[in-house]
């Protein structure tokens, strides 16, 4: 193997840095340390591919305490909380649901189509898995206050809420699933703006301290409890209990989502808060008139999802920051 | 203070060194025990740069490789300071203990 090849597999290596400079600065040195040698060594290839991937997202914008992953984790957690609302008035739209009743919009009523119970529990199952795996890994990027941690959570509990509501709606009535795809849509429309721009969206939502990962954690685990059971259909006895207790739970994961926000901008968040949360019943009242497209449910739902949109460009408009985070002990993250 | 962390700031006190300078002169200080990866030591750098503890002195192009050195700081010759009378302070303790319990230190 000649040093020519050599240098090409370390180039193909240094090129993962995104700055050009260091990743010269890496090719030499791993072209120094892998002297006399076919290949660079794996453990030196892994170890400068993990750096350098951490050094891709954790690109922060001037200021902020995290990169444009735990950025964008942050505007993802809040609509953690927007899909967990909305979760609820699924929820409780089912308890509205009479048993058995004929109706051509109602795709399933609960006792048969064993194709649709299957997807039905696939899907909510699917859910349950994917908020508590969220949950896990809240509880994990708590203990351990790992910065891709936290993206992972916020990405995995937002997917986790967005499933649950699908595999609530998906029983009900097909033509919510097109509904509930264009929110999902929309919400990976604003996940990725977020990822692409840095600016005061992001640092408007880089305020969630570490504490509130860990009641995150909790939080989404009590939620997705409840939520592995409501494949099957209304009425059962006991159900309505755990069911208000789910609502009960993801009412005070907003409230908990709301409370690191209203530190650092009181009047504004508090303004929001304000309308969101009377907005909740408003949102039950609307799902509850389904069948209709333009419901009000859903245009206050679509409101909800656009609300960190909304905060950010206030943020850019009227010039707000944060105030810093302080950094985790020792300095290490990542 | 990581002990890295610690031994980077060390190889760094006498003279600039570039990036594999640094990675062998933090091997022969602790006698092989301590082998820094690339990323690793790139990481520690990034993080001791963005403290103040450590700059860039000097670009370099050797044999058409870039080589960036590396120097420390004031700053960061106080927190070597501080650190090693805090290693040194804690060894006379332990060293004075084990000579009470009556066993010789190494």
């Amino acid at each position: 193997m000649s040093d020519l090849a050599l240098e090409r597999r370390c180039r193909w290596v240094a090129r993962t840095y995104p700055d050009a400079v260091r990743a010269e600065e890496v090719l030499t040195t791993l072209m120094e340390s892998s002297e006399g040698r076919r290949a660079p060594r794996l453990g030196d290839v892994l170890n400068v591919l993990w750096h350098a991937l951490r050094v891709r997202l954790g690109s922060t914008a001037p200021g902020t305490r995290f990169g444009r992953v735990g950025d964008a984790a942050s505007i993802a957690v809040v609509m953690l909380g927007v899909m967990q609302v909305s979760a609820a008035a699924a929820l409780t739209y089912r308890l509205y649901e009479p048993a058995g009743r004929e109706n051509p919009d109602v795709f399933y009523d609960g006792s048969h189509h064993m194709t649709l119970i299957f997807y039905d529990r696939s899907l909510t199952y699917a859910a349950a898995f994917a908020t508590l795996l969220g949950a896990a890994t809240a509880a994990a990027a708590c203990l351990g206050r790992v910065r891709l941690a936290r993206a992972l959570t916020a990405v995995t509990a937002v997917t986790g809420g967005a499933l649950v509501v699908l595999a609530q709606e998906w029983t009900v009535d097909p033509t919510f699933v097109s509904g509930w795809a264009m929110i999902a849509a929309a919400i990976s429309v604003v996940f990725a703006l977020a990822v692409l721009f840095t600016g005061a969206v992001a640092r408007a939502t880089t305020l969630v301290p570490t504490w509130w990962w860990g009641m995150s954690a909790i939080l989404c685990a009590v939620v997705a409890m409840p939520t592995i059971d409501t494949g099957r259909g209304p009425g059962e006895s006991g159900r309505i209990g755990v069911l208000l207790l789910a609502y009960a739970f993801q009412v005070l994961l907003l409230i908990v989502l709301a409370t690191p926000l209203l530190r650092t901008f009181p009047y504004l968040w508090a303004g929001l808060t304000m309308l969101l949360v009377p907005a909740v019943p408003f949102l039950v009242i609307g799902m509850d008139d389904h069948n209709t497209p333009t419901r009000p449910g859903y245009v206050v739902l679509m409101t909800l999802l656009m609300w960190p949109v909304v905060v950010g460009t206030l943020a850019v408009v009227l010039r707000i920051r944060p105030r810093p985070m302080a950094g985790p002990p020792g300095g290490g993250d990542g | 203070m990581q002990e890295p962390t610690f031994l980077i700031l060390t190889a760094l006190a006498d003279e600039a060194r570039h990036g594999y300078g640094v990675m062998q002169e933090v091997t022969e200080l602790s006698s092989g025990r301590v082998s820094l990866r690339p990323g690793t030591l790139y990481a520690a750098l990034d993080r001791l740069v963005d403290e103040g503890l450590v700059a860039v002195e000097r670009e370099e192009v050797v044999g058409g490789r870039l080589r960036r050195y590396y120097r420390l700081t004031g700053a960061g010759a106080t927190a070597l300071g501080e650190e090693s009378a805090r290693l040194t302070a804690n060894a006379a303790a332990a060293r004075s203990r084990l000579r009470k319990a009556g066993v010789t230190p190494a």
